[in-house]
């Protein structure tokens, strides 16, 4: 089966999961937890987990790869649910996501009815909450112990979650959720793994190229694909991946104050860095307008310092992707 | 026996308890010729120990010599503690005839050195460095019986990493402290000493061959006779009534016995002492130390951990929070709050770091797969001072 390469911010579909190009990346985590959630029986207390990987590392596709492997396979007691975290806004949100899917009557407690419609079918409802961080986003700690003490009670849904991020809900002491959830991380995509997903179909060095200015994510491989099909030289590799994101820098560019766009500009052509001075001679700027932009970039996490000694260090532009396309579009 | 408890500074002469078995064997190995390298968590009475090594080896008729590195943070300094060490304790030879000029000229800069006279060594060009270094061997007795202790090596080579052309500086000391032991027939032993390991600092720099000739020499707690023994000291040296029940109680409530925290909880309980010593008096005693000042030099010590203090102090408070210790996967967890998924492998990498570090330092242990702090006093101080 030829995999369809998914736009720009699409995810694959789950009938698309057989793939074998798809099913390379994240292979290990996927049958880790698919292993774990078979285990689990109706009456049991379960382990609720969240996979954490940065955007674009295939987390909701991992998430639809776990709806359709439950929901195919027969011998389970379990019944999986998908809940797009951006659709939640309170934990009674969940649970009502429920009820609608499994069509319950709606007068009851939401998770009363749910509990009784798993007792009647023998079944266990097996949560799986795209995009959580919003949810914790949204709600405040007394909210989330409530959530807590449900999911921790033996027999009730089983969670599994995905985020962007580890966040402080699930790691602070007086958290709901401290050490409530095993994570399991989706590291960043190695070039083995893109040669093993792309089989020498495409030429490794260009995609190495382009993957360098990009989170090294399978989205990120997608794109890369997708520009070695447009482009056909790699000097113009860059160009093309300059412009598939072009809406993007230019909107976070405008967004800076003209100062801002100037040192932006200044470090654009650095090698790695430039230095205070480098900055003042090639913006004209005194140091008293720098240094209280260079802070703002730096909390703005446009830009970092790296350190030579206490107190000289070099500025860098921190996403190599908005580098490049400052080149291209802002000197 | 009467010992009067000093907190903070090493113990030396009758104040110096126990260890008999670690001095039994340290003897052994020196007599034996060898250099030694005692890494071990602070506060644990190495220092102590090394000087009570000195005492004895005194009393046998040898030089000795005890260069404490934690007073300096340069090169220049930690020349300038070498030699008036050395000069103070009759190392080095004296001016013959004979003598190459070089020899001379370096004695006699030592003379100005040992006298408080501003002498630069001149150590910024590498040639002159080689050489001076080179004299500086040269002029040392060999022939006789030393044994030379250097307190703090790694945490002042760790600061000297930090500077300029710092590895250079680094491999360069080493090298030259290797070629010292490496004389023929030498008759002089090195005791090394440091909170920090210095097999893991060298091993990292790729240095490690320049500390293979040294033997690894180990200091625990005290042992349970030993630990009772200070504490019944401790009493009687303030005429305090104390039963063997409550002297185990409180060896107990501590757990981890090194002399330092005996000493601490001892000398709360000596402050507070009118007719007897209780169980409740001991709790409060104990409380008291987790919510005052005495242990803030385990907290203020983080800031030699450099880039590894804030992961470090995130750390030990994860773990105060739970006496049955924790596993590392949540304290992994913990470190990757608020970053991008994709640092996994960098914070793992760090939290390997830091743990070893916070291990070697004796604040926390390894237990199966959970962490906890290795002694309670310090966890629940941590918990008071920075959870609560």
């Amino acid at each position: 089966m030829q995999t369809r390469i998914p736009l720009l911010h699409e995810t694959m579909q789950p009938y698309e999961v057989k793939s074998k190009e798809v099913l390379a990346v994240n292979e290990e985590v996927y049958l880790s937890l698919i292993n774990n959630i078979l285990k689990e029986t109706t009456g049991n207390t379960s382990q609720s987990t969240i996979i954490v990987g940065d955007s674009g590392c295939g987390k909701t596709f991992l998430m639809k790869r776990l709806f359709a492997a439950i929901k195919e396979n027969k011998d389970t007691c379990l019944y999986p649910i998908f809940i797009e975290g951006k659709s939640v806004f309170s934990t009674n949100d969940i649970w009502a996501h429920c009820v609608a899917y499994l069509n319950l009557d709606g007068e009851k407690n939401a998770f009363d009815a749910i509990m009784d419609w798993q007792e009647h079918n023998s079944k266990r409802v097996l949560l799986l909450v795209d995009n959580m961080q919003y949810y914790f986003e949204r709600t405040d700690n007394t909210e989330q112990y409530g959530l807590r003490a449900k999911l921790n009670s033996a027999g009730s849904p089983i969670l599994i979650a995905s985020s962007e991020m580890v966040l402080p809900a699930f790691t602070e002491y007086d958290a709901a959720f401290f050490d409530g959830f095993k994570i399991s991380y989706l590291k960043p995509l190695s070039m083995t793994a893109v040669e093993n997903i792309t089989k020498g179909k495409y030429d490794v060095h260009r995609l190495e190229n382009l993957m360098s200015y990009m989170p090294k994510t399978i989205r990120s491989l997608y794109i890369a694909i997708d520009i070695l099909g447009k482009s056909d030289a790699a000097d113009k590799d860059l160009d093309y991946l300059s412009d598939y994101f072009y809406a993007r820098y230019q909107t976070k560019f405008e967004a800076a104050s003209t100062q801002m766009q100037r040192i932006l500009a200044a470090l654009s052509q650095a090698e790695t860095g430039f230095s205070l001075s480098e900055i003042r001679a090639i913006t004209r700027l005194d140091n008293g307008k720098i240094s209280p932009y260079l802070k703002l970039m730096i909390d703005q996490k446009l830009i970092s310092k790296e350190a030579k000694s206490m107190r000289s260090g070099i500025y860098y532009i921190l996403d190599p992707l908005f580098k490049l396309w400052l080149r291209h579009n802002a000197i | 026996m009467c010992i009067s408890n000093k907190i903070g500074p090493p113990v030396e002469g009758e104040d110096f308890f126990g260890r008999e078995k670690e001095i039994r064997n340290a003897n052994k190995l020196l007599d034996g010729k060898h250099s030694l390298l005692l890494s071990a968590p602070r506060r644990i009475g190495k220092s102590s120990l090394a000087k009570r090594l000195i005492e004895e080896k005194k009393h046998q008729g040898w030089k000795c010599v005890y260069i404490d590195l934690e007073e300096t943070t340069t090169e220049e300094g930690f020349l300038r503690l070498v030699i008036e060490a050395f000069k103070k304790s009759g190392i080095w030879k004296q001016l013959t005839d004979g003598m190459s000029k070089g020899l001379v000229s370096v004695l006699d800069r030592i003379e100005k050195v040992t006298i408080g006279g501003v002498v630069d060594f001149n150590i910024g060009k590498r040639e002159e460095q080689e050489d001076l270094y080179k004299n500086l061997k040269d002029l040392i007795k060999h022939d006789e019986d030393t044994f030379i202790v250097v307190d703090e090596l790694t945490l002042f080579l760790g600061i000297l990493n930090k500077s300029e052309n710092g590895a250079e500086k680094v491999a360069f000391i080493l090298n030259w402290l290797r070629s010292l032991r490496q004389v023929s027939k030498t008759n002089v032993r090195w005791l090394f000493c440091g909170s920090v390991g210095l097999r893991n600092f060298t091993s990292a720099m790729n240095l490690g061959y320049t500390i293979n000739d040294l033997m690894e020499f180990g200091l625990g707690e005290l042992t349970r006779e030993e630990a009772e023994g200070l504490l019944s000291g401790l009493c009687k040296s303030e005429d305090m009534e104390m039963s063997e029940d409550l002297i185990n109680y409180t060896l107990d409530k501590l757990h981890w016995n090194i002399p330092y925290f005996i000493q601490v909880i001892f000398s709360k309980l000596a402050e507070e002492y009118e007719d007897e010593v209780t169980k409740e008096s001991i709790d409060m005693a104990y409380n008291k130390l987790c919510s005052e000042n005495y242990l803030s030099t385990w907290s203020e010590r983080l800031s030699e951990y450099r880039e590894y203090e804030m992961p470090a102090r995130q750390i030990l408070k994860l773990l105060s929070t739970k006496s049955s210790g924790i596993e590392r996967e949540t304290m992994l967890n913990t470190l990757m709050t608020g970053k991008d998924a994709s640092k996994i492998e960098e914070v793992d990498y760090l939290l390997s770091k830091v743990l070893e570090m916070l291990e070697n330092d004796g604040y926390i242990l390894k237990m199966d797969s959970i962490r906890t702090f290795r002694s309670p006093l310090l966890r629940d101080y941590w918990f008071n001072k920075f959870v609560q």
